[in-house]
């Protein structure tokens, strides 16, 4: 995984902030028996608790996909809330996928990402409470 | 006569009389759907009646082949006028599991059909022969699990003890097993007339769509108990049991020698792992179980008895939303408890919370959630609040009982919500599904009165596309059409029913607007109902088009299918004879809806679906470039125009005039409907 310096304190608040109106950002969920459902995420501590594919389940039909965009999750992030550097090391993992032709695969390759992306995203989240003083949730 | 027990017991709760149906009046139906939309016809003589209406009947139909070794087939189908579409409450089912429909075919009975409205609750309960309505004051408002502990005690005489062998009937000669009464509950949402109402049977099996809870609510019928000790006559056992068998050694996961690998293949594919779609919390002891006959058995039972047999989309009652894995299932247990549709909720509740954070819905807000306080949401307390206020129509519970179509409507809301896709409801109220990109899917729903629910197509696009180890065997996507196709009869030359294609010039030639999906969309409506909803083949096993764990990959359908029908009813019925009379039976589903307000003007899909949107999971196959492929199509959406169009093309296929989407008399009349035509004609909305 992508070592991430220690975020400022200032970055650190505000990654810890609950978002409103446009910040707010679409995330979705999927399983073979319900389909694909849409959900608004209020904060980057809501992301990284709500992401997780399980690669396995995906052919095995078991369990259920919890899944954003990564392009649109590192846009979400390099903008909303300016870490440039969870930002950078999101748009790393999404090079694995960027030439795929072939919409499956890449779809797959998409999926294969979300836990490490999440991980990147859990290492944070404990970095700004290891900061502000709080103890880790996630 | 085989597979039938001959008799449909006819319950009016308003004369508190009691009679039969001969089965075999209606026995050109099916069974199941077919002659529960059959009875409804002949015994509901005002359909545009209300679903609340005590004049509404409700049909409670078991399958020909429950109650024998026949695979998947103990599911139940509900059916009568509903209280949850939108703008009307189409006449519509549901359907459930678990061990009710082989008990009552046990008990003797092919089905129960209820009219009228008690005066006071009662509970009706079958033992074997004997049918009686009982007093249900003291389970009114009980929790659907309470219910039904409380009916098996007073089944019992209080005495008996369920781990052994007792006298139904009070003496040995009257009958004796080991099993506890099959009983489907009502929960205090639908006794309080919830139009999100269900009914629930055991932990978890239940009829969730339609609002039937309410409707039995309205009827003051808190349960239907049965418990029978006889057999279903079959009328070569030996053959059923080499079809079992066949099934068994060529199309099951052999766990100890699996022709490919479990994760090659899903439930869709066939070979399911028993249980595998909910994930074990902290390793928690589970073991596998199923509905009666199942040869896929897909549910589990937990060490701590928390969450047994919530399988499907019930986990997701509370999901999202920020709780741990242990606190949803607790969550899960408490919607079964409530008897409340999650289809209906799990959406609503969100949207709710959106309207919170949006500050617009909270405590002394524009829209006034007292007694719930949003600041609670991620907490297990909450979600069994928002529950208890629903069932008891407390505060802002009153108007999330009329569900999230209604509720939005009078918040002043809907508009704008099916604009956004902040309801993502795309028809007649219901909830979105795989709807899109499966086309069939939102498609189907619109042509009828629900979410049709059915994974026909999903299931094997799902794992085909998603399973790389296929395709690398050679499951290439012009393979998985031809296979699919060859068994749509009567059209199963035409494989451009699986061309997905919805832009680039390919959509109205083969694609999504073509006729090739015309003659897709109407194979789909006819099949499912007679197929999967009056034989009852389970939706998560049929048809099976491919099989990951056959060597060639070849899915049991329809052979499976015809040789189950055979060796229980004692005669043949080819995949597309059932398929015909499938045909005929959504024709008359179709002049029901017709008579309650159907017409194509309103057969239109809410605003959002028309504009771009952002989802990303469903593999379809397309046709480009001369070729077949698998492909992703996360930004597909519907053309309004070209749906329009389209809407001609299915009217034309399915013997319906174009301008008004409603029937002709000579395709009723083809199929053996004169008297559909008339009342239709009477009611001057005659194709």
């Amino acid at each position: 995984m992508t070592e991430l310096s220690v975020p400022s304190r200032e970055l650190a608040e505000k990654l810890l902030t609950r978002l409103s109106g446009k910040d707010v950002v679409t995330a979705c969920s999927a399983d073979p028996y319900s389909g694909s459902v849409n959900y608004y995420i209020y904060s980057f501590e809501e992301m990284a608790s709500f992401l997780d594919v399980d690669m396995d389940s995906i052919a095995n039909m078991a369990g259920t996909i919890h899944f954003i965009d990564p392009e649109v999750l590192e846009k979400w992030i390099r903008n909303t809330y300016g870490d440039e550097e969870l930002a950078d090391a999101i748009s790393e993992q999404t090079d694995v996928y960027k030439n795929c032709q072939d919409s499956v695969e890449y779809h797959i390759k998409q999926l294969s990402i979300i836990n490490p992306v999440k991980e990147l995203l859990v290492r944070r989240l404990e970095q700004c409470r290891e900061i502000l003083g709080k103890e880790s949730k996630v | 006569m085989y597979g039938h027990t001959g008799k449909i017991a006819r319950i009016n709760l308003t004369t508190r009389s009691i009679g039969t149906i001969d089965t075999g009046d209606y026995e050109s139906w099916g069974g199941g759907h077919g002659i529960g939309s059959a009875i409804f016809f002949d015994l509901c003589k005002d359909k545009t009646i209300d679903g609340f209406d005590p004049a509404n009947v409700v049909t409670i139909m078991s399958s020909p082949l429950a109650g024998t070794l026949a695979p998947t087939v103990s599911r139940t189908e509900v059916q009568g006028i509903g209280v949850q579409a939108y703008p009307i409450a189409w006449y519509t089912r549901s359907n459930f599991g678990g061990r009710f429909s082989a008990m009552l075919k046990a008990a003797g009975w092919d089905g129960i059909v209820i009219e009228g409205a008690a005066s006071s609750p009662v509970w009706i309960n079958i033992v074997n022969d004997k049918v009686s309505i009982e007093d249900a004051t003291g389970l009114w408002g009980m929790d659907t699990w309470a219910t039904q502990q409380e009916i098996w005690r007073r089944v019992g005489g209080g005495s008996v003890n369920f781990d052994d062998w007792w006298d139904v009937a009070g003496s040995r000669d009257a009958g004796r097993t080991t099993q506890r009464p099959a009983v489907l509950a009502n929960g205090p949402a639908g006794d309080n007339l919830a139009r999100n109402g269900c009914l629930v049977h055991d932990a978890g099996a239940g009829a969730g769509q339609g609002g039937f809870g309410g409707v039995w609510g309205s009827k003051k019928l808190k349960a239907v108990s049965v418990i029978g000790t006889g057999h279903v006559k079959v009328a070569d056992p030996k053959t059923l049991m080499d079809v079992r068998l066949w099934l068994a050694r060529n199309h099951y996961l052999n766990v100890d020698d699996p022709v490919r690998q479990p994760s090659t293949g899903g439930v869709g594919m066939g070979g399911l792992a028993a249980g595998r779609s909910t994930p074990s919390v902290d390793n928690e002891p589970n073991r596998v179980t199923g509905c009666s006959s199942c040869g896929f058995p897909c549910k589990r039972r937990s060490e701590s008895g928390t969450f047994n047999d919530s399988q499907c989309v019930d986990q997701n009652y509370w999901s999202g939303a920020g709780l741990s894995v242990r606190d949803m299932r607790k969550a899960t247990d408490m919607l079964q408890k409530a008897g409340v549709n999650v289809y209906d909720v799990s959406g609503f509740r969100g949207w709710m919370n959106v309207l919170y954070q949006r500050g617009e819905l909270g405590i002394g807000k524009a829209i006034d959630s007292t007694p719930l306080d949003f600041s609670q949401y991620q907490t297990l307390s909450f979600a069994e609040k928002w529950l208890d206020v629903l069932c008891r129509r407390e505060g802002i519970g009153n108007d999330m009982a009329e569900g999230v179509i209604r509720a939005a409507k009078k918040w002043g809301k809907l508009e704008e919500a099916l604009e956004t896709r902040d309801l993502n409801y795309p028809q007649w109220g219901y909830s979105a599904h795989w709807s899109l990109p499966q086309v069939e899917w939102c498609y189907g729903s619109l042509m009828g009165d629900r979410d049709i629910n059915e994974h026909c197509f999903s299931f094997p696009h799902w794992t085909a596309a998603y399973t790389v180890g296929l395709q690398k065997e050679g499951l290439t996507a012009e393979k998985f059409v031809k296979q699919l196709t060859g068994k749509m009869v009567p059209y199963e030359d035409d494989m451009f029913m699986l061309d997905y294609s919805w832009r680039n010039g390919r959509e109205e030639i083969t694609g999504i607007y073509s006729e090739h999906r015309a003659k897709m969309i109407a194979w789909h409506r006819h099949h499912t109902r007679f197929w999967k909803q009056s034989m009852q083949f389970c939706d998560w096993a049929f048809p099976n088009f491919i099989n990951a764990q056959n060597k060639d990959m070849e899915g049991w359908t329809p052979y499976c299918e015809e040789n189950t029908y055979k060796a229980i009813m004692g005669k043949e019925m080819s995949y597309e004879e059932g398929v015909e009379i499938g045909r005929k039976i959504w024709n008359l589903d179709r002049s029901i809806w017709v008579m309650q307000g159907r017409h194509r003007d309103i057969e239109k899909f809410a605003p959002f679906f028309h504009n771009q949107f952002f989802q990303p999971f469903g593999a379809v196959t397309v046709y480009q470039d001369d070729k077949w492929q698998y492909s992703m199509e996360p930004f597909m959406h519907i053309d309004a125009a070209k749906f329009e169009n389209w809407k001609t093309k299915f009217y034309n296929l399915e013997g319906w005039n174009p301008d008004s989407g409603w029937p002709t008399r000579s395709t009723l009349e083809d199929l053996g409907l004169k008297k559909v035509a008339d009342e239709l004609q009477s009611a001057g909305k005659l194709g």
